[in-house]
C-alpha cells in the first residue's frame, strides 16, 4: 500500500520540492543584499552556496524512485511501441496464442462440468455410485429397486443408500389435469430418503416423509428444484403444502423446495421435481421392484471405498443365490447367468451422467490433448518469431549491455514486451471461450448442454493460471534468457551472426516439431471423418429419410392410447402408414434383452440364448421400410393372447436355424411366422443384435410410446396436423417430441460428429500455424543470409537453384517432421482404433492424404520467402552491412 | 576569530541534526540551515543543497511531515515538523550517536605508552 502511496506522492513531491529551493535561494539573496551586496552578486553567491539546482532535485527525486517499478512502466511503454511498429507480427502472434488459449479454456470448463465438478452437497467424496455388470454382455447397468432394497438391508458399510430414476416428462401446473397442457421438465423418482442421505437441506417446506418406499399407498407429493419454483411460482412460499401440480394426469401436494443450488445428482441434466419412487405404483401397480434405479450410497466415516464394494458384493452374492434356489424352475444357462451378475461401485463425487460420460470421456480427453497440441504449435511459433526478432536486435541489446545496462534489466525488458503480447493473447482468448464452448456444447444432448456448469470455479483458475505460466515460461521468459546469454562479444561481430549454426538448429527443431504435431491432427482429423463418412453411409436396415418418430408419455393404458392414435395419425394428409412401439430400439436408448429358447430344447450353460425384445403395432415393417426376407409381416388377429407370434431378424435366423427355415418353428412359444432383415436397434455402430418381434397386445402399459410415420412431409409441415389429430382423436398425454428417424441416428453419432469436425477445425488451425511457422523461420534466416545469397548469386548461381537449394534445407525438418507425426499416429493406433468405424487407424489413403496436404501448404509458405530472396540484388546485398 | 575549515559530516549525521533542531520548533529549508549553523557556532556548515535530499528521505520514511506556510519575512515557505515516529527515532540514533562517540573518544585518549 506504501508503494501506492509514494507512487502517486512522488509527482507532487516533487512540484513542491521545486518551489521550495526556488523559496530557499530567495531568502538567501534577500538576506545577502540585506547584508549590503549588489543583487547581481549575492545571486551568483546564493546560487554558488547552495549548489547545482539540478543535480540536487535529480537527487531529491531519487529519493522516491522506485527503481523495478519504474522500469516496468517504460517497458510497457516500449512494448506498445513494438506491437504499434510490427503489428503484422504482433496480430499473428496475438491471435493465434489467443485461439491456443480459448479453445483450451473451453474444453477445460466442458471437462470439468463433465467429469471433475463436484456435486453440491455435503461432503460429495464420501458418495459412491452402484453398478451391475451383467456376464454376458459385458455391459453396466443400472440395479433394480429390488436389489436397491436388498442391499440396503444386507450392507453395513453405508450411512445410507438411496435410489434415483430420472426422466423426461411433462408436467402442469393447476390443481386439475389440462388437455395437451404442460411443459416438459426433467424429474426423478426417488427414495424417500434422497434428501437426507445427500444431506440437502430445504429452501421451504420439508422432504419427503421417511416412509418404505414400496408401501402399498406412496405419498402423493412432490418436491421442486429451488429454480422451477422460482420460474413458475415466482418463489411463492404460500403454494407449499398445495396441490399446485398434475403429473401424469394425477395431481400431487408440493411439501417442499430444494436448497438454492441444488440440481439433482445428475450432472448432464437439471432436475426440475423429485417424485418418491412409491409413485410408481400409482401408474404401475406392479413394476416398483423391476424399476431400473441408480443407486448411490454414502460411505461411513472411515469406510473406504474398497471395504464397501467388498461388502457391497457379498450381499449381492447372497441376495442372487438365494433367489436362484428359491426359482427351481430355471434351466442351467438362465440360473448361471443371473448368478454371474456382479455389482460394483465407484466414486459419486460428481453425480452421474452415464450416457454422456461413456461416450465422452476418452474424446474429451483426445479433444484436450489435440488443443494442447494447437496451443504448443502456437507457442513454438511465437517463441520462434520473438527470438528471430530479439535476433535481429542483437546489435542494439549488445550496445545496451556496453552501455552499462544490466543483463538482468534487459531480460526484463524482453520479457515485458513478450509478457503484453501474452496478456493481449490471454485476453482474446477469454473473450473466444464462450464461442468454443458453445461449439463444444452443440454436439452434446441439448438438455446437457444448458445443464453442465461451466461457471468458472477454482479448479479453472488454476488451470487457466498454469496455462498462463506455463505459456510466459515458454514464450516470453526463455527465449528472452536465451538471446542474452550469447549477447556478450556480439558488438563487434556486427550482423555476422555469432550462434548461427545453433540458432538454426534450434529453429528446425522448432519447425519440426510444429510439422509433426500437425500432421498427427491431420491424420487423426482424416480418421474420423472417414469414420464419421461410414457409419452415415451405413444401411441401418430401415429408411431414415421417410420415418418421422412422435413420442408421446403412455401409462397403464398405453394400448388404448396407440389404438387411439395410430390410426388418427394415418389420416393427416401425406402420411401413408402410421406404427407404434416402446423407446426400445430403432435407436431409442434403452434396450431390452430377454431368454429366447427354442422349444423343446435345452441350451447349453456357455450358450448365448438372449435375444433383443421389441413389440411393435401393426404395420410397423412397412412404416419403417424393413423388408419381410420370408414369410410374412403381422396381420390383424396376431395380437397376444388370442396369437402367440413373432418375427425374428435375419441374425436369429441364421446363429438359430442355420440353413434350415425358422418358419413353423416356436421360441418361448411363439411361431415364427417371418424373417425382417436386420436393422440396427440402438447403436449404428453395433451389428444388429439377434431380435424377436411381437405385436403389441391388450395391458401393453410403457412410459413413452413412440410413434412412426412413414411420409415425404417435412417435421415443420406435420407437426400442427399431428398434435391436432391426438388432440381431435381425445387423447390428453402430451407430445413430448416429433423428430426424424434420420436425426434420432445422427444423435447416436454425436460422438463422432464431435472428434469428426473438432479435429478437423483443430487439424487445419494447426497446418496454418504451422506454415505461418514454417513462413516466418525461413523469411528471418533469408533476411539474415542476404549477404551469402547475394555472394552466390554474384558469383553465378542461378534463381532456380537458389530457391531449391533453400526449400530443400528447409524440406528436410518438414520431411523429418511430418514422418515423426504419422509415427505418432501409428503409436496411438490401438487407443485410436476404438474411436474409428470401417476403417484402420494405420489408413494408408488417410496418412498420405495428410501428408500430401502439409506437403503442398508448406512447399507453399516456404516457396514466398525463398523467391524472394533469390531476387536480391547482389550488389546491394553486398554492400550490406 | 579564524576560521575552521567546515568539516564533512559523517553519514547519518545531517539527519539527526535537522531531526534534533525540528525537535524544538518546526523550521522551514532556510533556517534551518541557519539554525545548525548558529547552533554550531559555525563549526560546522551544512551543504545547503544536500539539505534537501536529505529532507525527502525523512520525509519519505515518515519522520518528519511538511507544511506550505507564510514566514516572518513574508514568504511562502515549507514547514517542516517532526512526527511522533521521527521524535522515536531521534531517541534511539542520540542514544547511539553517543554510544559511538563514547568509543570514538576512549580510543582517541589512548596515551602513547
Amino acid at each position: 500500500m506504501k508503494i501506492l502511496r509514494d507512487l502517486f506522492r512522488r509527482r507532487a513531491e516533487l512540484d513542491d520540492l521545486k518551489a521550495e529551493i526556488r523559496a530557499h535561494l530567495e531568502e538567501k539573496i534577500a538576506s545577502l543584499i540585506a547584508a549590503g551586496m549588489p543583487r547581481a552578486e549575492a545571486e551568483q553567491a546564493a546560487r554558488r552556496a547552495f549548489g547545482n539546482v539540478a543535480t540536487i532535485e535529480d537527487a531529491a527525486r531519487d529519493v522516491w524512485r522506485m527503481p523495478r517499478a519504474d522500469d516496468l512502466v517504460a517497458d510497457v511503454g516500449f512494448a506498445f511501441r513494438f506491437v504499434r511498429r510490427s503489428p503484422a507480427l504482433a496480430a499473428v502472434a496475438v491471435s493465434s496464442l489467443a485461439l491456443g488459449i480459448g479453445v483450451n479454456i473451453a474444453v477445460f470448463t466442458v471437462i470439468n462440468a463433465l467429469l471433475l465438478r463436484p456435486l453440491p452437497v455435503a461432503r460429495p467424496g464420501a458418495l459412491v455410485v452402484f453398478s451391475r455388470q451383467d456376464a454376458d454382455t459385458n455391459r453396466t447397468n443400472s440395479l433394480t429397486f429390488h436389489e436397491y432394497a436388498a442391499l440396503g438391508a444386507r450392507t453395513s458399510s453405508f450411512v445410507g443408500l438411496l435410489a434415483h430414476a430420472g426422466g423426461d416428462g411433462s408436467l402442469q401446473v393447476g390443481a386439475t389435469p389440462v388437455p395437451n397442457g404442460g411443459e416438459r421438465i426433467r424429474f426423478a423418482r426417488v427414495s424417500s430418503n434422497f434428501f437426507d442421505v445427500l444431506g440437502v437441506g430445504m429452501a421451504v417446506g420439508r422432504g419427503f416423509l421417511p416412509v418404505d418406499d414400496s408401501a402399498a399407498d406412496p405419498e402423493r407429493s412432490v418436491v421442486l428444484s429451488y429454480d422451477f419454483w422460482q420460474r413458475r411460482f415466482g418463489g411463492d412460499a404460500s403454494i407449499v403444502g398445495q396441490p399446485v401440480i398434475v403429473f401424469r394426469g394425477l395431481p400431487f401436494t408440493v411439501v417442499g423446495v430444494a436448497a438454492r443450488g441444488f440440481h439433482g445428482i445428475e450432472a448432464d441434466e437439471r432436475t426440475d421435481a423429485w417424485w418418491p419412487v412409491g409413485t410408481v405404483k400409482i401408474v404401475f401397480p406392479d413394476r416398483l421392484a423391476g424399476w431400473n434405479v441408480t443407486v448411490m450410497g454414502r460411505l461411513k466415516p472411515g469406510v473406504s471405498l474398497a471395504q464397501a464394494r467388498a461388502d457391497a458384493q457379498v450381499a449381492h452374492a447372497a441376495m442372487l443365490s438365494d433367489e436362484a434356489a428359491a426359482s427351481p424352475g430355471w434351466n442351467d444357462a438362465r440360473r448361471q447367468r443371473f448368478l454371474a451378475q456382479r455389482v460394483d461401485l465407484t466414486s459419486g463425487r460428481t453425480g452421474i451422467a452415464e450416457a454422456l460420460r461413456a461416450g465422452f470421456t476418452q474424446p474429451l480427453y483426445a479433444l484436450m490433448a489435440s488443443v494442447a497440441a494447437v496451443l504448443l504449435i502456437a507457442c513454438a511459433n511465437v517463441g520462434a518469431l520473438l527470438l528471430a526478432r530479439t535476433a535481429a536486435r542483437r546489435r542494439e541489446l549488445a550496445v545496451r549491455l556496453a552501455l552499462g545496462s544490466g543483463r538482468a534489466r534487459i531480460v526484463q525488458q524482453l520479457v515485458t514486451e513478450n509478457a503484453l503480447l501474452i496478456a493481449l493473447a490471454a485476453m482474446g482468448g477469454v473473450a473466444l471461450v464462450p464461442l468454443a464452448r458453445g461449439t463444444i456444447l452443440g454436439y452434446a444432448p441439448a438438455a446437457a448442454a444448458t445443464a453442465l456448469d461451466t461457471t468458472p470455479d477454482l479448479r479453472t483458475l488454476a488451470f487457466v493460471a498454469a496455462m498462463v505460466f506455463t505459456i510466459v515460461l515458454v514464450v516470453a521468459v526463455l527465449p528472452a534468457v536465451r538471446s542474452t546469454r550469447a549477447l556478450e562479444g556480439a558488438l563487434g561481430a556486427g550482423a555476422r551472426d555469432s550462434g548461427g549454426a545453433r540458432r538454426t538448429r534450434v529453429d528446425h527443431w522448432l519447425l519440426g516439431s510444429q510439422v509433426a504435431l500437425s500432421v498427427a491432427l491431420l491424420v487423426v482429423a482424416g480418421l474420423f471423418v472417414r469414420t464419421l463418412q461410414n457409419l452415415r453411409g451405413l444401411d441401418a436396415g430401415f429408411d431414415r429419410a421417410t420415418v418421422l418418430v412422435v413420442t408421446l408419455n403412455g401409462g397403464a393404458a398405453t394400448t388404448a392410447i396407440a389404438r387411439t392414435v395410430a390410426p388418427a395419425l394415418e389420416t393427416i394428409p401425406g402420411v401413408r402408414s402410421a406404427t407404434f412401439y416402446a423407446n426400445l430400439g430403432l435407436l431409442g436408448g434403452g434396450s431390452a434383452m430377454s431368454d429366447c429358447v427354442i422349444d423343446g430344447t435345452q441350451p447349453a450353460a456357455s450358450a448365448q440364448v438372449t435375444c433383443a425384445m421389441m413389440q411393435v403395432g401393426p404395420r410397423f415393417f412397412e412404416t419403417t421400410s424393413t423388408p419381410i426376407v420370408a414369410g410374412r409381416a403381422f396381420r390383424t388377429g396376431d395380437e397376444p393372447p388370442a396369437a402367440q407370434v413373432a418375427i425374428i431378424n435375419e441374425t436369429m435366423a441364421r446363429q438359430y436355424f442355420g440353413r434350415t427355415s425358422p418358419l413353423g418353428q416356436r421360441i418361448q412359444g411363439k411361431l415364427v411366422v417371418g424373417v425382417a432383415r436386420d436393422t440396427k436397434y440402438t447403436s449404428l455402430r453395433e451389428p444388429a443384435p439377434r431380435m424377436l418381434y411381437t405385436p403389441v397386445g391388450a395391458g401393453w402399459a410403457v412410459a413413452d410410446v413412440r410413434f412412426a410415420l412413414h411420409s415425404h412431409r417435412t417435421i415443420a409441415e406435420l407437426t400442427g396436423p399431428i398434435k391436432r389429430a391426438i388432440a381431435d382423436a381425445g387423447v390428453t398425454q402430451p407430445v413430448t417430441a416429433i423428430e426424424s428417424l434420420g436425426a434420432i441416428a445422427d444423435a447416436t453419432l454425436a460422438r463422432e460428429r464431435l472428434l469428426a469436425s473438432l479435429a478437423s477445425w483443430f487439424g487445419s488451425l494447426a497446418l496454418v500455424l504451422a506454415c505461418i511457422g514454417l513462413y516466418g523461420t525461413m523469411s528471418f534466416a533469408v533476411a539474415r543470409r542476404t549477404k551469402e545469397i547475394g555472394t552466390r548469386l554474384a558469383l553465378g548461381a542461378t534463381r532456380p537453384r537458389i530457391i531449391g537449394g533453400l526449400m530443400i534445407e528447409f524440406g528436410r525438418p518438414v520431411a523429418l517432421g511430418a514422418a515423426a507425426g504419422v509415427a505418432a499416429t501409428v503409436a496411438v493406433s490401438r487407443l485410436l482404433s476404438r474411436f474409428l468405424f470401417g476403417l484402420d487407424a494405420t489408413d494408408l489413403t488417410t496418412i498420405g492424404a495428410a501428408v500430401l496436404v502439409l506437403g503442398l501448404a508448406a512447399a507453399a509458405a516456404a516457396f514466398m520467402p525463398a523467391r524472394r530472396a533469390s531476387a536480391t540484388d547482389p550488389l546491394i546485398a553486398l554492400r550490406a552491412e | 576569530m579564524t576560521r575552521h575549515e567546515p568539516r564533512d559530516l559523517f553519514p547519518g549525521a545531517l539527519e539527526i541534526m535537522v531531526l534534533r533542531v525540528l525537535q524544538r520548533e518546526p523550521l522551514h529549508g532556510y533556517a534551518l540551515v541557519q539554525r545548525i549553523q548558529q547552533a554550531s557556532n559555525d563549526l560546522l556548515r551544512v551543504e545547503e543543497g544536500s539539505l534537501y535530499p536529505a529532507l525527502q528521505r525523512l520525509l519519505k520514511a515518515g519522520l518528519l511531515r511538511a507544511e506550505w506556510s507564510v514566514s516572518s519575512t513574508n514568504r511562502r515557505v515549507r514547514t517542516y515538523s517532526l512526527t511522533r515516529a521521527g521524535g522515536k527515532h531521534l531517541a534511539t540514533e542520540l542514544s547511539r550517536f553517543e554510544q559511538m562517540l563514547k568509543g570514538v573518544t576512549q580510543v582517541l585518549a589512548l596515551r602513547n605508552v
